[in-house]
């Protein structure tokens, strides 16, 4: 069978569906792995109010299509795996990416999860935009 | 020589996006290039965003590319400041 594997750019805060990984276990699959990223109300010292994900959109995607082949690639040939990112408007205690990976053992399941938010932050075309308590905004440059 | 030049659609986000005041535009490029002679290129049409343009990538038709590259005609080239999602 053919392990689920899929991406999902999401507009807004992630909903609580997105937070479980819900069918993604096969028979085979004994461990399961999930990261979720939570906006945060303080960042460098200073106080944010809400920030604003910008997305490009349709190579976002394919970016999150090629990091999940490559985790399975390094980890293991039947991972199962969903990733959410939602984008746009959110406030401090939004889930803005939910990562959930299945693997028929640990090691690999929480390596292919940590390898798959360490490179989407490196490659998946999304930015912040921070809006702090004395109204000033900033565009986030790398992570 | 700069050999035949296609027409090709550069799309802006984030910071850039902020400080050109464009999403995108239809340009004239050489067919064969590379990144930084396109970042040097939209560095020189948009000087105040010229700063910025030191740590960003190319992305055509939605990859990475480094070094040269052929363009097609009405390919989508994305200028990619280093990227913050998470």
């Amino acid at each position: 069978m053919t392990p689920t594997r899929r991406a999902t750019i999401h507009d807004g805060p992630l909903p609580a569906a997105a937070l479980t990984p819900a069918d993604l276990c096969a028979p085979a699959h004994g461990a399961l792995a999930s990261f979720i990223g939570v906006v945060r109300d303080h960042a460098r010292g200073r106080r944010v109010i809400d920030l604003d994900y910008a997305c490009y959109r349709a190579m976002a995607a394919k970016v999150l299509d090629d990091l999940i082949a490559e985790a399975a690639r390094d980890h293991d040939p039947d991972l199962a795996a969903i990733v959410t990112h939602g984008i746009g408007a959110m406030r401090p205690g939004d889930a803005s990416v939910a990562i959930h990976v299945a693997s028929a053992h640990r090691a690999a399941a929480f390596a292919a999860c940590r390898q798959i938010i360490e490179r989407l932050k490196q490659d998946v075309p999304i930015w912040k935009h921070e809006r702090y308590d004395d109204g000033e905004t900033v565009w986030l440059q790398g992570s | 020589m700069l050999g035949p030049m296609v027409r090709v659609r550069v799309l802006y986000f984030a910071a850039i996006r902020e400080r050109i005041g464009l999403d995108q535009e239809d340009l004239d490029l050489p067919e064969r290039t590379t990144d930084r002679a396109v970042l040097a290129l939209v560095g020189t049409r948009h000087p105040a965003a010229a700063p910025l343009l030191a740590p960003c990538r190319i992305a055509v038709d939605q990859a990475f590319i480094r070094g040269e590259v052929a363009l097609r005609t009405g390919a989508e080239v994305a200028v990619i400041p280093p990227v913050s999602g998470g």
